[in-house]
């Protein structure tokens, strides 16, 4: 009673081991990796009382012409250089997306929002460093 | 023992599996000399390839895999439809015999795994196109050229089960006159 139906089950997974083959032989070719490369750390500089909340940033041609699949970007906070560095809270996210992350097609063009807040309300002038991050 | 349904179920997916393979390898060989590409490696990532490289090469290889897949669907449609053994033609069948080709006539029980192997296969490798497509790694042109020829195998398929079905049911029917 065990054994036909050890051999119903190896015949079972057998049969789908070979109905991947179709994703096996389209697989076939890897696509070309692009590893993640960090595109440079970016300071901006701003003062408290006049925030600027976004800046444009333009993804390097090179990355964008070449990849022709999607790519993903992200932009992370590095440091935050100033007076009272903890009590100023500063997110990126990029426009479409509303997240830190974002896929983009070749030639696409992101904007990167910049929103700082700060807990002391005094004029005070800062370094952002964030950076934008390619996978 | 295994099931015999399975047995045979594997049993046709082998030649399958193996066009498929063979035909996508054969395609990127012959696409890669075309092109003048340096293949370093393949199932892995240090392919030494442009990405615009990787997209032509990998969508002609995959199409030419598409078409040789379809053309040999084709023979087993076709001997679904003129060499099956339940409504072959006597013309057909006296040349099948004087032929000496009498093991082209088909029997419906090979002729039906066979058709759930070819078009199961034949949908997971449209399926399969049209995520890389999707991902662009592949132009869409060759994802929808198999999803549409896909398709139309599927109806092929459909429209031979219909007929069997219509021919049982006559041979039923007659029996029961006979019957009363």
């Amino acid at each position: 009673m065990i054994e036909p139906f050890r051999n119903f089950l190896l015949g079972l997974v057998f049969l789908l081991l070979l109905l991947l083959t179709p994703l096996v032989a389209v697989g076939i070719l890897s696509p070309p990796s692009l590893p993640s490369t960090v595109l440079g750390a970016v300071a901006y500089e701003v003062k408290i009382d006049s925030l600027p909340e976004t800046y444009e940033y333009t993804l390097p041609q090179r990355l964008t012409n070449n990849n022709l699949r999607p790519a993903s970007y992200r932009a992370t906070i590095v440091r935050v250089e100033g007076q009272n560095p903890d009590q100023i809270n500063a997110t990126l996210y990029f426009e479409d997306s509303n997240t830190d992350t974002v896929r983009l097609m070749p030639g696409d063009s992101a904007t990167i929002l910049l929103k700082v807040t700060s807990a002391t309300g005094a004029i005070e002038t800062y370094r952002i460093l964030y950076q934008i991050t390619a996978e | 023992m295994s099931s015999p349904t399975l047995l045979r179920l594997i049993d046709e997916a082998i030649l399958p599996s193996i066009i498929l393979l063979v035909a996508k390898f054969i395609g990127l060989v012959f696409i890669g000399a075309y092109l003048q590409l340096s293949i370093v490696g393949i199932f892995s990532k240090s392919v030494v390839l442009t990405t615009e490289q990787y997209l032509t090469l990998n969508s002609y290889a995959s199409f030419i895999m598409v078409m040789v897949y379809f053309l040999a669907f084709a023979f087993i449609l076709l001997r679904g439809f003129k060499l099956h053994e339940s409504h072959i033609s006597p013309k057909a069948m006296h040349l099948m015999v004087s032929q000496g080709l009498l093991e082209m006539v088909v029997s419906s029980l090979k002729l039906f795994h066979q058709y759930i192997i070819w078009g199961l296969f034949s949908l997971l490798t449209a399926a399969t196109l049209w995520v890389y497509a999707y991902n662009g790694l592949i132009f869409s042109w060759v994802a929808g050229t198999a999803v549409l020829g896909s398709v139309i195998f599927q109806w092929l398929i459909v429209l031979d089960i219909e007929h069997e079905l219509r021919l049982s049911e006559i041979d039923s029917g007659h029996h029961l006159e006979i019957l009363e």
